[in-house]
């Protein structure tokens, strides 16, 4: 009697890996729901750690997701972060397939 | 029109508003304010308190940029937030506002035009601006999910209860619930400056 074959969606094939990540999904859905977020809210809504945090930015910002503005307000830096259009389609389009491939699975 | 269920992103813009209420200097603010109103109520006879809140409200821009900001950050909430609670916002001054007028006007009405109240309407009338003050603090209480201003609202009523049954000045009232309001706000300060030290 032979294993029976999963049939994985295909829909979970072309997933955005860039969104995917988990840490990278809690950073972008955050700034999903503001208009824009500095660095230290961030980290407390997220509890990462300052580096984590930038690393992933950095990557997201160099796909073109989120856009980053740095300023001193008074002597403190401020990094400001805001999710591009292109940003936002790319996690609407993310979250449809996912909710689509996942309601497509039996129960 | 997304597919998707958006329960779960409402909830984390819902915890992200809630985060910058969390310092409790808005309680000490409105304590503060509602303190002084009574305090002037009771020492000079005056209702002339009431324009004190509206003097605290640059204090407290100031005091989140100092005390908050360095420690949870800068937010900017969409345009949908902002305009929803712009209205709210309105609606609770203007409510304030004919609150203040209500209480006035039957607290003069009360004691001024004696021959045509009753004693037991006059006493009435002196636990009423503490009473009105509460629908307001149930609004904040439901429009910020901030459950402690149920809390204060019904501290509020309660403070008014001795006033009319002792037929004391309306400011008694007010005296408790700011008192209790401002020391919510500092234990709610405390704790949010030992949770959020700055640079951690």
């Amino acid at each position: 009697m032979g294993v029976k074959a999963i049939n994985i969606p295909l829909e979970f094939a072309v997933l955005d890996r860039l969104i995917h990540d988990p840490t990278r999904l809690t950073l972008i859905s955050l700034l999903f729901v503001v208009e824009s977020a500095d660095f230290v809210f961030l980290k407390t809504q997220t509890n990462l750690t300052a580096g984590n945090i930038s690393s992933h930015m950095t990557k997201l910002e160099n796909a073109g997701y989120v856009m980053v503005k740095k300023r001193f307000v008074g002597k403190r830096p401020q990094t400001m972060f805001r999710l591009t259009a292109k940003g936002r389609r790319a996690f609407d389009k993310y979250r449809n397939i996912l909710s689509d491939a996942l309601s497509g699975l039996p129960e | 029109m997304n597919r998707v269920s958006t329960s779960g992103l409402e909830q984390i813009e819902k915890q992200a508003y809630q985060t910058i209420w969390e310092d409790g200097l808005i309680d000490i603010f409105v304590g503060l304010s509602v303190f002084l109103i009574g305090v002037f109520w009771v020492s000079q006879g005056s209702v002339y308190g009431s324009v004190i809140a509206p003097i605290f409200v640059p204090f407290w821009v100031v005091a989140r940029k100092r005390i908050s900001e360095p420690r949870v950050g800068v937010v900017n909430f969409s345009a949908e937030r902002i305009n929803k609670e712009n209205k709210k916002l309105l609606g609770l001054v203007l409510l304030g506002v004919l609150t203040l007028v209500i209480g006035v006007a039957w607290y003069f009405f009360g004691s001024h035009i004696s021959s045509l109240a009753t004693p037991q309407h006059t006493n009435l009338v002196a636990g009423l601006p503490a009473a009105l003050l509460a629908i307001p603090s149930v609004i904040v209480a439901l429009t910020f999910s901030a459950k402690r201003f149920f809390v204060y609202a019904a501290v509020m009523l309660m403070a008014a209860v001795p006033v009319i049954v002792f037929d004391l000045n309306p400011g008694w009232a007010f005296i408790p619930g700011g008192v209790w309001c401002m020391a919510v706000g500092g234990g709610l300060l405390m704790r949010f400056v030992r949770k959020h030290p700055i640079g951690r």
